[in-house]
């Protein structure tokens, strides 16, 4: 066999293999950034919702924002790693109690945050993919200004879920374990707990008054 | 019979590619996985998040800090915040922006001097241009022509010309009304102001000189209402989570 027939049949069995490769292998291949997109572009246009603009439907536009976005989220992995070590020590029930307060409390910064932002562009700029971790980088960009926005996501099962936000270079993450470890080791879970009920009862409050 | 050879050697081709692709599917995903965890092993998940030595910065003054803090905090929302809602709207957003361009065109000898000390002459030259063209064509820098023409402002203060001459960050400062801070940062506000054409202009008239210091407050207040507040809406500890952020965010302008 020539040599030029050889490569021929070489790339043709090649065509033809890939080609019957089974769909789902190339699903799987709808990588962190697209997964991403679909859900900003879900929350572009609630913000965007001519019938929930206003001061008046604040509330009732951050409980549709919340839904949206934290479809996307790891939310007992945010809570985990904002926890720190600790969490290993936790009984089921308590991490589940301390990742529906650490969701309030989301609600009350993130969700109020990303709030603003409605008249906003996004602009993806990078996406990094390291085995089962990503971190797709954005900017928020307004006429006044810039702010930069990247995503953690870790991949579960083809989903890639967020589990780290960082605006204008901070991380949510980081910035909650520098505010629970010292109350940790000060006032244990239990103060924890009770300071994060106070802090989610104020903002209630607020919204009341 | 030639044919016949011919289709024998593109079956065994064929499946020896066949299995050479399948092998390249299987076994490469898992080599990488257990590169990874073999990598983690020493580590855990928690690790991404410990505390790095060289990021961190003492806080030996924290009672201190609080009291600052406490009353930055206080200034911000009892006074600049609600005087920057009221003068947001009363005054034109045009008039708004040009006070803005004209007091970050006056930060620029402070930035192209500091260009120069660490040995950016590119970037120093490019900032010097930015000066002229928004200071001339931008009347006296009310217009950011030179932004439209994508000339580019390099962030540069005295507290990073430290830094590059190896100065390390000292501790943390909460300043009363210019907020959080480091030894080092604060040292380079010194050299900030020196360098500012306003501390010339105002130095003999230091009312007017806090008169402008507190406008230049407010109109820049008034493009970000609200977003001190929603900041902090969810934090637990307003004080750890503004330090936290301060020093993520230095790490961030130094790391580069």
């Amino acid at each position: 066999m020539s040599q030029r027939r050889f490569i021929a049949s070489i790339l043709c069995s090649c065509f033809l293999l890939l080609s019957l490769m089974p769909l789902n292998l190339l699903a799987a291949e709808v990588g962190p950034r697209q997964q991403l997109e679909i859900s900003i572009n879900r929350l572009l246009d609630v913000l965007r919702d001519e019938s929930l603009k206003g001061e008046e439907k604040k509330e009732l536009r951050r409980e549709h924002i919340a839904e949206v976005v934290f479809l996307q989220f790891d939310m007992r992995q945010m809570a985990k790693l904002s926890l720190g070590r600790d969490w290993n020590d936790l009984s089921e029930a308590e991490c589940r109690r301390f990742t529906e307060l650490f969701k309030a409390l989301l609600k009350e910064s993130y969700v109020a945050t990303i709030d603003g932002y409605a008249n906003e562009k996004i602009s993806y700029v990078k996406e990094i993919i390291n085995g089962s971790k990503a971190e797709v980088q954005t900017k928020v960009i307004s006429p006044s200004r810039e702010i930069p926005l990247s995503y953690k996501l870790l991949e579960d099962a083809g989903r890639w879920l967020v589990y780290d936000v960082i605006i204008e270079n901070v991380s949510l993450v980081r910035n909650y374990r520098s505010q629970f470890g010292p109350i940790m080791r000060k006032d244990g879970f239990t103060g924890l707990l009770a300071q994060m009920e106070k802090k989610i009862a104020q903002a209630g409050e607020k919204k009341d008054g | 019979m030639r044919n016949v050879r011919l289709n024998r050697e593109f079956l065994v081709v064929f499946i020896l590619t066949g299995i050479l692709v399948f092998a390249a599917f299987l076994f490469v995903p898992q080599n990488c996985r257990a590169e990874t965890a073999l990598t983690n092993a020493h580590q855990d998940e928690f690790s991404e998040y410990d505390e790095k030595v060289e990021g961190s910065l003492d806080d030996p003054l924290e009672i201190f800090n609080r009291a600052i803090f406490t009353f930055n905090d206080r200034l911000h929302r009892w006074v600049v915040e609600p005087t920057a809602r009221g003068y947001r709207k009363v005054t034109p957003s045009m008039f708004r922006t040009g006070l803005l361009n004209f007091f970050n065109n006056l930060l620029e000898p402070t930035r192209i001097i500091n260009l120069l000390l660490q040995g950016r002459f590119k970037a120093a030259e490019e900032t010097f241009l930015r000066f002229l063209l928004n200071t001339t064509a931008g009347v006296g820098g009310l217009m950011d022509p030179a932004g439209f023409d994508g000339m580019k402002s390099h962030e540069r203060q005295f507290a990073s010309t430290l830094a590059t001459y190896g100065c390390g960050r000292g501790f943390y400062l909460v300043l009363p009304f210019f907020g959080p801070n480091d030894l080092r940062g604060t040292c380079g506000l010194a050299g900030d102001t020196l360098t500012s054409p306003l501390f010339y202009t105002l130095s003999h008239d230091p009312l007017a000189a806090v008169g402008v210091q507190a406008s230049n407050a407010i109109n820049r207040t008034s493009f970000q209402l609200g977003e001190y507040e929603k900041m902090l809406s969810g934090a637990i500890d307003p004080y750890v989570a503004v330090r936290d952020a301060y020093r993520q965010h230095q790490q961030k302008l130094l790391g580069r």
